[in-house]
């Protein structure tokens, strides 16, 4: 038997997150996408409610409510705001990678600080200005010294960068080329010589910052380097994969959102009497809403459950994003004049989602890794995918 | 312009024009169509720079002061802008469809301000929501609101009129005019607005001989150019795309080397071409005068969608710099989603064609 019922623990969290949203994310949503800035009030209720560490152990302050309940919470979150989502995907993240990779020091040092909101959010600061897709090919280098490392380079592109207490660098530690020699670093918000650069100007996402980062001879200690040195790469890959579930997550509740807003229009608009057009709208992008989101709650479960997850995660990612794009796409031609001012829920959600498909791997580069994985498991699994 | 993205080769005689256009878009739409996105206004002389440029009453004759080409001609204009501006591409489409209507009416005297206005003119189709509801001392008695139409200095307004059709030029300032300036999507610069009209509007601003006919003639040429101006924002876009991935390199190669970003170039390269020539079949219709709303929307249909897909496309291409208004991929794909609300959106244009098949096989 299949069960497709998340726990009723998964489901307690995800109303947590379903309250956040609309008292809290949804009322903020509009002037946060028209005025710019950074989240932070929303972002400390989040921690309030230990929605910052939803899959961590409860001893590091984490909610262990499981992956499942992480993906709900996250698509309950983005129906309310996708740029505040953000910032909380991202530092779920560092929090997870941090406990997975980090020592049992590091783990009791800042797991609890990032669940309790006390540096704010995590960020995670791996691409470049020339090293996107190609993360390997990234500069920013970690020179060793009697007292620690230095690093001197720059980010780009690292969300809540302007407001993040804690980062994770990766940076180049030995001389061999491409994927080998990068190791990552835990640097603190507060370190000297970490410049923050100006957030830039978005097609949407407005309230989540996305900055560049400069190192200019940053000193950390020996202790800031998460897991072993040289073998920083699969830490960002595998943090990645992870990463993806969340990603899927913000982009089913980003169309969601729009699909919820499609359907009161259609009704207040047209009542029993809906068109042809706008039914088979709402029919296709409510039955692509739903292949999406069983693919992301199928990856969140083998993720769970201690299962492989990596090809899953990259399945979801690249569908709830690309369909969910199509769906925004879809209903923002659908209602025309309604929908196209600024600030309307669909148009947000047109704008907001549309970043889904880049960040956390393009859906390219989705596409390269899902192909790579597909023909290895033919070979392996004599001539089946 | 390219023979790669455009199939289509300008005729000799309409080489000069296409020059013209290209050197106004170089020297006064690509530098500042970002500033006008960003200030959600266009250049306050617009309309001035156009017939500057030999861009006002391109279709219009010569003896009406007009530059006594074609729609053809127009619609090369529209495009060529909207590779760089869509808002000033629609601009220029609503400017050229009143200096049209008024031309067709002989309205000299509306004509000729507007031809001199240092700003363009918008044209309206309120058919469906605004109607003239009487006599008064001052004129006609018009009533009704309009939801985000573009504004221009004046506005030729097609009202019902009974069983019929009247159209005004109104000035914007004009006291019946209510204009509440809305924020948009796309289409920024374009004076997105709902508009309320209640009042009386003097005879002389009727223009007279506007009916039926007449108001379908000019909502195909609005339709047709619109596609035009569409096509050339999907054009810019996936030029844009193709110039950012010969030098963007990932994995140690141009990403124009990887079939998923060259792919995506041809494929928009491909629909876009098939678009303006459907684009042309229209206006080759309008210029023949022969009905051509069908061939309008077919252009629409054919354009608005594969437009937003190009720049959709070219946004992905560019990768997190797309997502950036750094670059102009962002805007353009706002544009190009936004153009289907001066063009009409597919629920209308596909009904046409559909009742147009349906009348054909009996
Ligand atoms: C809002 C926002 C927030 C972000 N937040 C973060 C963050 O917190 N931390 C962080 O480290 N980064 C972050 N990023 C960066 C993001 O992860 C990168 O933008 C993304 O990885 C793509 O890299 P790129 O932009 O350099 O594009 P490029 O890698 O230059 O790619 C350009 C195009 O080429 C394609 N391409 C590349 N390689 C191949 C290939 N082998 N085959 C086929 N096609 C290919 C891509 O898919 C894309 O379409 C963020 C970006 C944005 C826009």
């Amino acid at each position: 038997m299949i069960d497709f019922a998340p726990s009723e623990a998964a489901r307690a969290v995800e109303g947590v997150a379903r309250k956040l949203a609309a008292e809290v994310l949804a009322p903020a949503a509009e002037a946060l996408d028209r005025d710019g800035g950074f989240p932070r009030v929303s972002l400390e209720e989040i921690a309030k409610a230990r929605l910052l560490a939803v899959n961590l152990p409860q001893e590091l302050g984490g909610r262990a409510a499981g992956v499942v309940a992480y993906s709900l919470a996250i698509t309950e979150l983005a129906r309310g705001c996708a740029a505040t989502t953000v910032a909380v995907c991202v530092s779920n993240m560092v929090a997870e990678v941090v406990n997975h990779f980090g020592t049992p020091a590091q783990r009791q040092l800042h797991v609890p600080q990032l669940a309790a909101g006390r540096h704010v959010v995590g960020a995670f600061a791996l691409s470049e200005a020339a090293a996107g897709s190609d993360a390997g090919a990234m500069r920013t280098r970690a020179r060793k010294t009697d007292r620690g490392w230095v690093l001197d380079g720059g980010k780009l592109w690292i969300t809540s960068g302007s407001d993040a207490g804690l980062f994770v660098v990766w940076a180049r530690t030995e001389d061999t080329p491409g994927t080998r020699g990068i190791s990552a670093f835990l640097v603190p918000g507060d370190v000297a010589g970490l410049g923050r650069g100006k957030p830039e100007h978005k097609l949407g996402l407005r309230g989540s910052t996305t900055v560049a980062l400069d190192f200019a001879g940053v000193e950390v200690p020996d202790d800031a380097l998460l897991g072993e040195r040289g073998r920083g790469f699969p830490v960002a890959m595998m943090a990645l994969d992870g990463g993806r579930i969340g990603i899927a997550s913000q982009a089913l509740g980003i169309a969601g959102g729009a699909l919820d807003a499609a359907t009161q229009w259609a009704r207040d608009r047209f009542g029993a009497d809906v068109p042809q057009h706008v039914q088979w709208a709402l029919a296709d992008s409510a039955t692509e809403l739903e292949a999406a989101r069983l693919l992301t709650l199928r990856a969140a479960w083998l993720k769970e459950t201690g299962r492989p997850f990596s090809q899953a995660a990259s399945m979801a990612k690249l569908t709830a994003s690309e369909r969910g794009f199509a769906i925004c796409d879809r209903l923002l031609a659908l209602m025309g004049e309604a929908a196209q001012r600024r600030g309307h829920p669909v148009e947000r959600a047109f704008r907001d989602i549309r970043v889904t498909m880049i960040y956390e791997g393009t859906s390219e580069v989705q596409r390269v890794v899902l192909s790579r994985d597909i023909m290895r498991r033919f070979a392996d699994d004599g001539g089946r995918t | 312009m390219t023979a790669a993205i455009d199939a289509f080769e300008a005729p000799a005689e309409l080489t000069p024009v296409r020059d013209a256009v290209a050197a106004f878009v170089r020297n006064h739409v690509a530098s500042q169509a970002r500033a006008w996105d960003e200030a959600e206004a266009l250049a306050p002389d617009l309309g001035r720079r156009f017939a500057d440029a030999g861009l006002s009453g391109i279709a219009v004759d010569e003896v009406q002061g007009g530059v006594g080409l074609s729609w053809l001609a127009t619609a090369m204009a529209a495009g060529a802008v909207g590779e760089a501006s869509g808002s000033a591409a629609v601009a220029l489409a609503l400017h050229e469809c009143v200096l049209g209507c008024l031309a067709d009416a002989g309205a000299d005297a509306s004509l000729g301000r507007a031809l001199s206005d240092d700003q363009p003119w918008t044209w309206i189709d309120g058919t469906h929501d605004v109607q003239v509801i009487g006599r008064g001392p001052g004129g006609w008695r018009i009533r009704g609101r309009l939801a985000l139409v573009p504004v221009g200095s004046a506005m030729v307004i097609n009202v019902r009129d009974g069983a019929g059709v009247a159209a005004f030029a109104i000035d914007r300032g004009h006291p019946a005019v209510r204009i509440e300036r809305r924020a948009t999507c796309g289409l920024r610069a374009l004076e997105l607005s709902d508009v309320g009209i209640d009042g009386e509007v003097a005879d002389a601003l009727r223009i007279q001989g506007v009916d039926g006919d007449a108001l379908a003639t000019t909502r195909a040429r609005l339709v047709a150019l619109v596609a035009a101006a569409a096509c050339g924002i999907g054009r810019g876009a996936t030029l844009a795309a193709a110039a950012y991935a010969k030098t963007r390199e990932q994995f140690g190669q141009p990403i124009a080397a990887f079939q998923a970003i060259a792919w995506k170039l041809a494929d928009a390269a491909t629909v876009l071409d098939a678009a303006w020539l459907s684009v042309l079949a229209a206006v080759r219709a309008i210029d023949a005068g022969r009905s051509a709303e069908i061939a309008a929307a077919r252009a629409a249909l054919a354009s608005f969608g594969p437009a937003v897909r190009a720049c959709s496309d070219a946004l992905q291409i560019h990768g997190g710099y797309g997502y950036t208004t750094e670059f102009p991929i962002e805007r353009m794909l706002r544009d190009a989603r936004a153009c289907e609300l001066v063009g009409g959106g597919a629920d209308v244009h596909k009904g046409a064609i559909a009742r147009a098949i349906e009348a054909r096989v009996g």
